[in-house]
């Protein structure tokens, strides 16, 4: 992918516990360029997290088992994932969860539906800042 | 009232016969001693205080009446009141309660005067305001009426049992001492009325949540699949087109399953949920039943299990096919992959009973009970995985119930739940019919079949 620094495609890690969720954004991603490595659970996610190497992930919130936010800790206590950026992709427009994403420093916080390019340019944009970005993206 | 009146006459005529025979006197003695004219002076003003006296007795009597009628009025008012009205001493004693008081505190005609204030309203545990404090406040204003509003108590009674209440107190002067009446109301039914109303309001508060979050997910698969199709399309293999469309024609059944669920539920609380019933074969529905299940996608195994044929059902076939419905699809939705779902009816001539077995995790004991409720999941609805607003049992149930049947979960042998669902009767037994497209008539007298 041409933003990356290497030329290399970005490398997204989509973690949700809905597969059809999971595939839309996959064949969105893909089709722009981006490497896409799939996860169907929050454990399943921490495991590609640290063994796949992604250069973001986008995490739902609301999993049965390990939630987003259990996962987003987790990331943060592994020396390995530490520094991974992290944006939420969720159906929850709840303002205490986007409060919460802004307070553990989320790079982002976008609401299920989203429109696909404005997906694709946030990955793009956190990628390009090495994760230093904040950005929520609500539906409407 | 009559006796007043009759009083008051009797005395203006004694008193007319007396001025009447005072002037007679006077006359006599104009007549027989003139030089009594001084005296005879003295007499008509010793008549004139005479009247004024009287006038002034007929009023008071008058007031005296009209005092005692009002306390007899007040007292009625009192007495007719559904409120507690009690007054109470400065020492907190009370010393008058109305019959009201003393029925809602559980004591006989006169129980309550004398006890302690406290012994029927208690000070609040949960807070530092008590009726003392309101008391203590009221006293602090000074003597004069004063009023503080109502509060909610408990109210205790004789036996012990506790009740919400209303209590509104004031202070009343009488005789330079500070008396304290308190109206007190049992408000036991509203509460529960306010309760339930909480309770509807939270469901349904609830149901919005959850029914936009159930959107979001197909809308998502709208969105993102349209975005493919209309700006991405010449970079999809035909693969990649045909499993598009497929996620946004399942993502389309989920939205109409979650409107239907809806709509129904809204007819249930409306009371028009409804039965047509008809005669109709138990084992055609279930047939049609797991055929339509499968049509919309479902990829489970159905082992059609029914080893009668014979019954007929008077009941409404659409609706008897809904509950399949909704149980195949909980069947489906919680059994584990590669492990199948039986499906079968049996009959005791008064009733036909249909099952549902899966090899899914199981329903605990303790939630048994609590499966068939409104918005029931087993898990957090807003974190679980599989499709539903926790309505489809619930609208399970009400169907069954409105045909004067019951449905019930079982745990199943080997692992698994057995739900299952009895519907009166109120059939014949039927010469034997071939169903008609039933791979499990193929065989003669097996009726075992299985859909896959």
């Amino acid at each position: 992918m041409s933003d990356s620094p290497e030329d290399q495609p970005l490398k997204v890690l989509v973690v949700d516990d809905d597969p059809n969720i999971v595939a839309v954004v996959a064949a969105i991603l893909c089709g722009e360029g981006f490497q896409v490595l799939e996860a169907t659970s929050g454990k399943q996610g921490l495991e590609l997290a640290r063994t796949a190497s992604p250069d973001i992930v986008l995490l739902d919130i609301m999993m049965p088992e390990i939630g987003g936010f259990e996962v987003y800790r987790r990331l943060r206590l592994d020396p390995l994932t530490e520094n991974l950026p992290v944006m939420f992709l969720t159906a929850s427009m709840k303002p205490e969860h986007i409060n919460r994403s802004t307070e553990l420093g989320a790079s982002g916080y976008i609401t299920k539906p989203f429109s696909p390019l404005a997906l694709v340019n946030a990955l793009k944009e956190t990628c390009r800042l090495g994760g230093e970005s904040s950005i929520v993206l609500k539906s409407f | 009232m009559k006796v007043g009146l009759r009083n008051e006459q009797e005395s203006s005529a004694e008193k007319m016969e007396i001025i009447s025979r005072i002037k007679e006197i006077s006359c006599d003695l104009e007549r027989t001693a003139p030089e009594t004219g001084e005296y005879q002076k003295e007499l008509m003003a010793v008549v004139g205080r005479i009247n004024t006296v009287g006038r002034t007795v007929s009023r008071t009597l008058a007031a005296k009446k009209a005092l005692q009628r009002s306390e007899e009025f007040l007292q009625r008012v009192t007495d007719a009141a559904n409120d507690a009205i009690m007054l109470v001493g400065s020492t907190g004693k009370i010393t008058y309660s109305n019959p009201a008081g003393e029925r809602m505190f559980g004591y006989a005609a006169g129980g309550l005067p004398g006890r302690e204030m406290e012994s029927v309203v208690p000070a609040r545990r949960d807070s530092d305001s008590s009726l003392q404090d309101h008391y203590t406040r009221l006293a602090e204003q000074g003597p004069g009426p004063g009023d503080i509003g109502t509060v909610e108590m408990t109210g205790l009674r004789r036996g012990g049992n506790e009740f919400p209440v209303e209590v509104s107190i004031s202070m009343v002067p009488d005789n330079g001492q500070q008396v304290t009446e308190a109206i007190i109301g049992d408000i036991s039914e509203r509460k529960t009325a306010q309760a339930t109303i909480e309770k509807q309001t939270e469901e349904l508060r609830n149901l919005i949540d959850v029914a936009a979050h159930e959107l979001r997910h197909p809308a998502t698969i709208f969105k993102g699949y349209a975005f493919l199709l209309l700006e991405r399309r010449e970079t999809l293999s035909p693969e990649a087109f045909d499993d598009a469309v497929r996620r946004i024609d399942e993502a389309a059944t989920r939205v109409t399953r979650l409107v239907n669920d809806l709509f129904d539920a809204s007819r249930i609380e409306r009371g028009k949920m409804g039965v047509k019933r008809e005669d109709v074969q138990p084992g055609k529905l279930i047939i049609r039943a797991v055929e339509e299940t499968r049509m919309n996608g479902c990829q489970r195994d159905f082992i059609l299990a029914s080893h009668d044929e014979m019954t007929e059902l008077h009941a409404d076939p659409e609706r008897i096919k809904q509950v399949l419905w909704i149980l195949l699809d909980n069947a489906d939705k919680f059994s584990p992959e590669n492990t199948d779902v039986e499906i079968w009816h049996e009959s005791n001539g008064a009733e036909v009973v249909f099952h549902v077995a899966d090899r899914g995790p199981g329903v605990p004991e303790e939630k048994r009970a609590v499966l068939f409720e409104r918005f029931f999941q087993g898990e957090d609805v807003l974190h679980h995985s599989t499709p539903g607003i926790g309505l489809g049992l619930h609208i399970a149930r009400t169907i069954v119930n409105e045909h004067g049947g019951w449905i019930e979960v079982r745990p199943r042998e080997g692992g698994g739940s057995d739900f299952c669902f009895g519907i009166p009767a109120f059939g014949r037994p039927l010469d034997i019919t071939p169903v008609p497209e039933d791979p499990a008539t193929e065989e003669p007298g097996v009726k075992v079949g299985i859909f896959s």
